[in-house]
C-alpha cells in the first residue's frame, strides 16, 4: 500500500445563490498516494473543477465548503485537514506545497510583468528567496522545461510567447517550490495535439524526475488511459466509478462511463460504414433538484429504483461504482 | 457546387494610419479544392494553420488577394454555424425570430409565417416546436447549437460552414449534433464545409479530408485512405499524436521537435521544413505542389512523392 498524500472524506461545496442552492460537489470521497497521477473526468457541472478549488480553499462567496467536509494532507508525519486552516496558515501551503495550472496559459498570468519574474514569484513569497536568487532560480526552471534560449525568454511579456511555451512557463512556475501536489485542470485543452503530446511529455517527465503527485483534471477520456494510474469519473457533482486507469477504460462499469466511451468519435471510424452513439438527453442543469441518480433520465439501464433513490458507492477490487445497475 | 482556385489571403500587419511595415500574415497561400454535391469536406490542421480564414474567405466575410471561388449555380446559398454558441445567438431576440432571420432576409416569408416556420425547423433540429417564444438563456449549450443549425438551413443552402461546430460541447452531447448533422445533410442534400481541430471528427464526418498546414492544403484524400496510408509528414504526425482509446499509443512519449511556422516571416521552401524528419535538400528552397499518385483522389504536397 501506497502512502497516502491526500484523504479527501464527504467534501461537499454549495453555491448559495439569491434564488437557489447549487450543489457542486456532494460528498465526495477519495485518496491520492505519492507519486501517482489521478485523473479526473467530468463534463460540465460535474464538481470537478469545484473539488479541486476546494482542495486549494480558493472558493469564494456565494460558494461554501460544507465544515464537516475533510480534507487531509499529509505534513511531514502528520496529516492536517486544510478545511480547517486559517487563510494566513493556507497561504503557507497554496503554491508552495500543492500548487495549480490552468486550461488557459495566456489567461493566468499578469500581462504586466516579465515571465521571470512571474516565474520566480512563488520562490518569493514563500520567503526562501530574494528578489535576484529567484531570477536565477527561475532560469534555471525554465532550462528545465525546455524553453529554448531560456535566458531571452524569461526576459519577454505573456503576449510574446505561443500558448505551448506559456504552458510551459506555468508549468515552470507551479514547479518552483517542488510541491508535493499539482492540480492540472485541463492543461491542454488549449493547445492543438502536437503541442498536447510536448506538455504532457514534459508533465510525465517532471512527475518521474520530482515525485510529486499529480490531479490531472480532464474531460478528454482517450488522453488519461496510459497517461494517469487511477481514473475517476464525475457526474453531477458525483463521483460514478474509480478504478485503475486500464481497467476503467477495458472494462467500464457504470453506464455512464461505457455510453461515454460508445459515443466518442474515435480515429478510424468513419460515417459510411459506423454509427455514431449518441447519448440522449443533456447533463443536469445546476440547481436541478435531483432525487434518484443524476445520470437517470440518460441511461439505458435506469429503473423506478433508479429515480426514487441515489445509490451508494460499491467496492470490489479497487473499482468504485455508484449504480444499481453496474455491468459486471 | 463549389470550385476554390489558388486562394491567397495576406493580412497586413499595419500598426497605424503611419506605420510603414510592409509586414503580413501568410494566413492562406494558394488553396485550391472542390466540392460535391451532398458531399462533406473536411479540413483538419492546428490553430494557425488558416482555416477559419479560408472559411471567411468563401463566405466573402473576408475578400481574397488572389485567386478564384466559383458557384456552380450562382444562386446558391451559404450559411456558417460558428463554434460557440453562447455568442452566436443575440440574447434578446426571441428563438422563433433567431431561427427564421435567414428565411426573413432573403424575403422567403412573411412577419405572419413567422411562427410557424419556426416551429417547423425546430421539429427538424429535435427541438419541441413550442419553444419559439423562449430566449436563448433558456437552453443549454447544446440545444443552443440545435438553434444554429436550425437557423443555418432555414434558407435551404446548398452548402453550411461548420466552424469548429462541437469543440465547445460537453463530450456527451457531440455526438448528437454530429448526427444531426448528417440527418439533416441527407434531407436536405446539404453540401459541408467541416472544419475542426479533432482529426477523429473530420474523419468520421466527411467524404474528403484536406489536412491544413500554415495556410497550405498539404494533403488531401477520403477519410479512410487518409487514416491508413497518410502520406505527408505532417499528417502522420497529427495522427501519431492523437489520443486513440484502447490503442496504448503513449502519445507523451512522442518526439516531437520545432514549433509552427511564424507566418509572418514565411521561408521560401516546404511550410513543413523545419520540423520535418525526412526533409531533403530541396525542400529548403521550393514549395512543393499539391499532386496525386496512381490513385487519383489522394493528393500530397510533399517533394518525397515528386
Amino acid at each position: 500500500m501506497k502512502e497516502k498524500i491526500l484523504e479527501v472524506r464527504n467534501l461537499t461545496t454549495r453555491f448559495h445563490m439569491v434564488n437557489q442552492e447549487v450543489t457542486a460537489v456532494e460528498s465526495l470521497s477519495f485518496d491520492l498516494s505519492a507519486h501517482e497521477i489521478l485523473a479526473m473526468i467530468g463534463e460540465s457541472g460535474s464538481g470537478k473543477s469545484v473539488t479541486n478549488l476546494s482542495i486549494m480553499q480558493l472558493i469564494d462567496e456565494p460558494g461554501k465548503i460544507d465544515p464537516e467536509s475533510q480534507i487531509l494532507f499529509k505534513d511531514g508525519d502528520k496529516y492536517i485537514d486544510l478545511n480547517k486552516l486559517s487563510e494566513k496558515e493556507m497561504e503557507r501551503i497554496r503554491g508552495d506545497r500543492i500548487s495549480m495550472i490552468f486550461q488557459e496559459p495566456s489567461a493566468s498570468f499578469n500581462p504586466l510583468f516579465r515571465l521571470g519574474h512571474q516565474v520566480g514569484e512563488s520562490l518569493r513569497l514563500h520567503g526562501q528567496s530574494t528578489k535576484e536568487e529567484a531570477y536565477q532560480e527561475a532560469l534555471k526552471l525554465l532550462e528545465q522545461v525546455h524553453i529554448p534560449n531560456s535566458r531571452m525568454r524569461a526576459q519577454d511579456y505573456p503576449f510574446q510567447m505561443s500558448g505551448g511555451m506559456l504552458q510551459r512557463m506555468m508549468i515552470a512556475q507551479a514547479l518552483a517550490c517542488h510541491p508535493d501536489i499539482l492540480i492540472a485542470d485541463e492543461p491542454t485543452t488549449a493547445l492543438d495535439v502536437t503541442t498536447q503530446a510536448q506538455i504532457l511529455g514534459l508533465l510525465k517527465e517532471k512527475q518521474k524526475e520530482t515525485g510529486m503527485s499529480v490531479i490531472f483534471i480532464t474531460h478528454d477520456l482517450a488522453l488519461v488511459e496510459d497517461f494517469c494510474d487511477r481514473i475517476m469519473i464525475l457526474y453531477a457533482g458525483s463521483l460514478m466509478e474509480e478504478g485503475a486507469a486500464k481497467d476503467v477504460i477495458s472494462n467500464p462499469m457504470h453506464p455512464y462511463t461505457q455510453d461515454l466511451l460508445r459515443s466518442i468519435p474515435k480515429p478510424g471510424m468513419f460515417k459510411a460504414q459506423d454509427k455514431l452513439f449518441a447519448i440522449p438527453g443533456k447533463v443536469p442543469d445546476p440547481g436541478e433538484k435531483i432525487t434518484g441518480c443524476p445520470y437517470a433520465k440518460r441511461c439505458s439501464r435506469c429503473t423506478a429504483e433508479c429515480l426514487a433513490s441515489k445509490p451508494q458507492i460499491a467496492e470490489k477490487d479497487g473499482r468504485k461504482v455508484r449504480c444499481f445497475h453496474a455491468y459486471s | 457546387m463549389l470550385t476554390v482556385k489558388e486562394l491567397v489571403k495576406h493580412y497586413p500587419l499595419k500598426a497605424g494610419r503611419f506605420s510603414t511595415s510592409e509586414e503580413k500574415i501568410h494566413a492562406l497561400n494558394g488553396v485550391s479544392f472542390t466540392l460535391g454535391k451532398k458531399q462533406t469536406l473536411g479540413i483538419v490542421g492546428e490553430s494557425g494553420c488558416g482555416k477559419s480564414t479560408l472559411a471567411k474567405t468563401i463566405l466573402g466575410i473576408q475578400t481574397q488577394d488572389s485567386g478564384t471561388i466559383i458557384l456552380d449555380q450562382p444562386d446558391t446559398k451559404m450559411q456558417y454555424i460558428f463554434q460557440d454558441p453562447y455568442l452566436s445567438l443575440d440574447p434578446k431576440m426571441q428563438v422563433k425570430d433567431i431561427i427564421t432571420e435567414p428565411m426573413r432576409a432573403a424575403e422567403m416569408i412573411t412577419k405572419r409565417e413567422i411562427a410557424t416556420e419556426a416551429a417547423k425547423l425546430l421539429e427538424m433540429v429535435g427541438l419541441p416546436k413550442d419553444w419559439g417564444t423562449k430566449y436563448p438563456h433558456e437552453f443549454s449549450g447544446g440545444q443552443r447549437q440545435r438553434i444554429c443549425i436550425g437557423r443555418a438551413i432555414s434558407s435551404r443552402p446548398g452548402i453550411v460552414i461548420c466552424d469548429e461546430p462541437v469543440s465547445s460541447l460537453d463530450v456527451s452531447i457531440q455526438s448528437q449534433i454530429l448526427n444531426l448533422l448528417l440527418e439533416l445533410q441527407e434531407k436536405l442534400e446539404i453540401s459541408y464545409i467541416f472544419i475542426a481541430h479533432n482529426i477523429a471528427v473530420v474523419l468520421y464526418m466527411s467524404d474528403i479530408v484536406s489536412v491544413m498546414y500554415a495556410g497550405y492544403i498539404v494533403e488531401s484524400a477520403t477519410p479512410q485512405e487518409l487514416y491508413s496510408n497518410p502520406q505527408h509528414p505532417y499528417t502522420k504526425l497529427l495522427l501519431s499524436v492523437v489520443p486513440e482509446i484502447g490503442k496504448n499509443k503513449r502519445i507523451f512519449e512522442q518526439k516531437i521537435t520545432g514549433e509552427v511556422p511564424d507566418l509572418i516571416h514565411m521561408e521560401p521552401g516546404c511550410p513543413f521544413y523545419s520540423r520535418c524528419p525526412v526533409h531533403k535538400d530541396i525542400c529548403k528552397t521550393a514549395v512543393p505542389q499539391l499532386k496525386s499518385g496512381e490513385n487519383v483522389d489522394h493528393s500530397c504536397a510533399c517533394w518525397l512523392y515528386q
